[in-house]
Formats: structure tokens, C-alpha cells, sequence
């Protein structure tokens, strides 16, 4: 039965972590040195809908929250699923120093995310030439680069870190800052004035994920 | 006069419609992943490769990814955002 990993953390016996996980399994932790992770038995999803899975995805996110709550933690995104609890510890021992690194960088951190989005339709009319459309969309653009700009600006006060992926219609923002300083930024970010074609929705705090080091 | 135009708060916790897409949206993207080929194989044949990226891109096709797992080799961990 593939085993569906969770997170990972710095061991330390006071962290209290649920007993149960997704689809009622119970959750094992796996200690390799000074790292902890913890994993359940996943059984395959045979339904033709997507409650079951919905409702896994909502089980696994409230393990994350609930141990998040207490320490820094390197989450898995789901479903991550391996074949054993042997590739965990593999995992956990081939990567101890950099996952250490980033848990004890992240420590006091949390990670909020604003995704900008414009309401200027992108798409091209039955009257539009084709210069007229790139004319829309560099202007939709320069609209919504504004107001991420504005956004950033309200806030640099109280973040760390500040990243942003554009797409064609809409841009997620990446904030990294000191979990004290979570109120002060939610109060300067909702006093930010947007353009009124532009809608933002900022949601957190998640675990430390968009800025941990690459491999 | 209407209200001036300001950031609306989402959540993580999904007490709400919203906040819910709000998790999935993150769980389903975030974090480190599994990251290569899934090999879909019957009868020691090889029949489909998928990239676990695309796999993990929306609920829809994880939930697909769910049905066939159970018959796959998965692949080793590696790091990514």
C-alpha cells in the first residue's frame, strides 16, 4: 500500500501530532537523526467523483496546519505518495542538512500569498485587429503590474521577502515575514487601494514553502 | 459612493466555499513533490509515461492520477518548490 507523506520538521517530543490522517489512517512518525516526518497508509481512490479525494485534501492540509501551529515545517504537496516508509527515511537522511537549514531559517516564519488578478477581459473581439489585442493586453498588464507594485510597497515595512510568478492573466505574489509581524502586515495590505478592475485575494499563513533552497 | 477597491482576505482553513478552493489550490501546489516520470504498466508492458508536474496541476487530474497509482513504479523523492 503507497504511503502518503505529510511534512517534515525538527524532531522535538513536545510537538503533539494528530493521530489520524487522511481516509482515518493513523499517522506514524518517522525519525531519521534530528528530522521527523510523518506519513500514512493511502489507499487507491476508486469513486467516480471527487469527494473522497476533496476531503483528503482537507484532512492532509489540517495535519500540516496543526503541527505548523507548533514548529516550522517543510511540506509535501499532495499527493505525494511512495512506495514505503523506507524511501522517507532515504529522503530525510540524503537531505538532512539542507531540510535543517531551511527549518531553522524559517523557524519564526510563515508565508503569505496574494493572488492579483485582472477583470479586463484578455480576449479578442469580432471588431479587434491584432495590434489592437496586444494593445489590451500590454495595457491589462501594465495595470496589473501596478497594482502588485502598490501592494508590495504598502507592505515592505513589515516582509522579508517579496516574490512574484506572473501569468498571462493574473499574478501570485509570495510574501515571507516574521509570524509577530502577521497582523501589521494584514492591516497594511487591506489598506492598500486597488484599481477598481483589479481584484486581490490574500490568503495565509502557510508553511515556509516558495523560499526554500533549491536543488 | 462605493466602497474603495481593497484586498479581500482568504484563508487557510477552509470554513468557507472560497477558503476551501483556497487549500486545495495551495496543498495541491505547494511543497516538495515527487518529481519525474509516472510509468503506467500492464502486464510488464510500459504503456504511458506522465510527468508527476502536470499530474498534480488540478484536483481533476489527481484524482485520476488515484486510480491509476496503485498499478505504477513511483519514482524517487526530489526537492522542489
Amino acid at each position: 500500500m503507497p504511503v502518503l507523506a505529510y511534512c517534515t520538521f525538527e524532531f522535538d517530543p513536545q510537538i503533539r501530532v494528530p493521530e489520524v490522517g487522511v481516509q482515518g489512517e493513523p499517522i506514524s512518525l518517522i525519525r531519521e537523526s534530528k528530522l521527523a516526518c510523518l506519513v500514512s497508509q493511502f489507499t487507491t481512490v476508486k469513486s467516480g467523483s471527487n469527494e473522497p479525494l476533496r476531503e483528503a485534501a482537507l484532512v492532509f492540509n489540517r495535519v500540516l496546519q496543526a503541527v505548523f501551529q507548533q514548529a516550522a515545517i517543510v511540506p509535501f504537496r499532495f499527493p505525494t505518495l511512495v512506495e514505503n516508509e523506507r524511501e522517507i527515511s532515504r529522503y530525510l537522511q540524503e537531505r538532512e542538512s539542507e531540510l535543517l537549514r531551511d527549518l531553522h531559517r524559517f523557524r519564526e516564519m510563515v508565508q503569505m500569498e496574494i493572488e492579483v488578478q485582472s477583470d479586463v477581459p484578455a480576449t479578442i473581439g469580432q471588431q479587434q485587429s491584432g495590434q489592437g489585442y496586444l494593445r489590451t493586453r500590454q495595457a491589462r498588464a501594465a495595470v496589473l503590474e501596478g497594482a502588485v507594485s502598490d501592494l508590495r510597497s504598502g507592505v515592505k515595512s513589515c516582509i522579508l521577502e517579496w516574490r512574484t510568478r506572473p501569468s498571462a492573466s493574473r499574478t501570485r505574489c509570495y510574501v515571507l515575514l516574521q509570524r509577530s509581524a502577521l497582523h501589521d502586515f494584514c492591516q497594511k495590505a487591506k489598506s492598500v487601494r486597488l484599481p477598481d478592475d483589479i481584484r486581490a485575494r490574500m490568503t495565509g499563513p502557510w508553511p515556509v514553502s516558495e523560499f526554500m533552497s533549491e536543488t | 459612493m462605493a466602497s474603495p477597491n481593497t484586498i479581500v482576505i482568504g484563508g487557510n482553513d477552509a470554513n468557507d466555499e472560497v477558503s476551501l478552493l483556497d487549500v486545495l489550490d495551495h496543498v495541491l501546489n505547494q511543497g516538495v513533490v515527487i518529481r519525474g516520470n509516472l510509468v503506467i504498466s500492464l502486464a510488464g508492458v510500459d504503456l504511458v509515461y506522465i510527468g508527476l508536474d502536470v499530474i498534480l496541476t488540478s484536483i481533476e487530474t489527481a484524482l485520476r492520477h488515484m486510480d491509476t497509482v496503485a498499478s505504477c513504479d513511483l519514482p524517487t523523492l526530489h526537492r522542489k518548490r
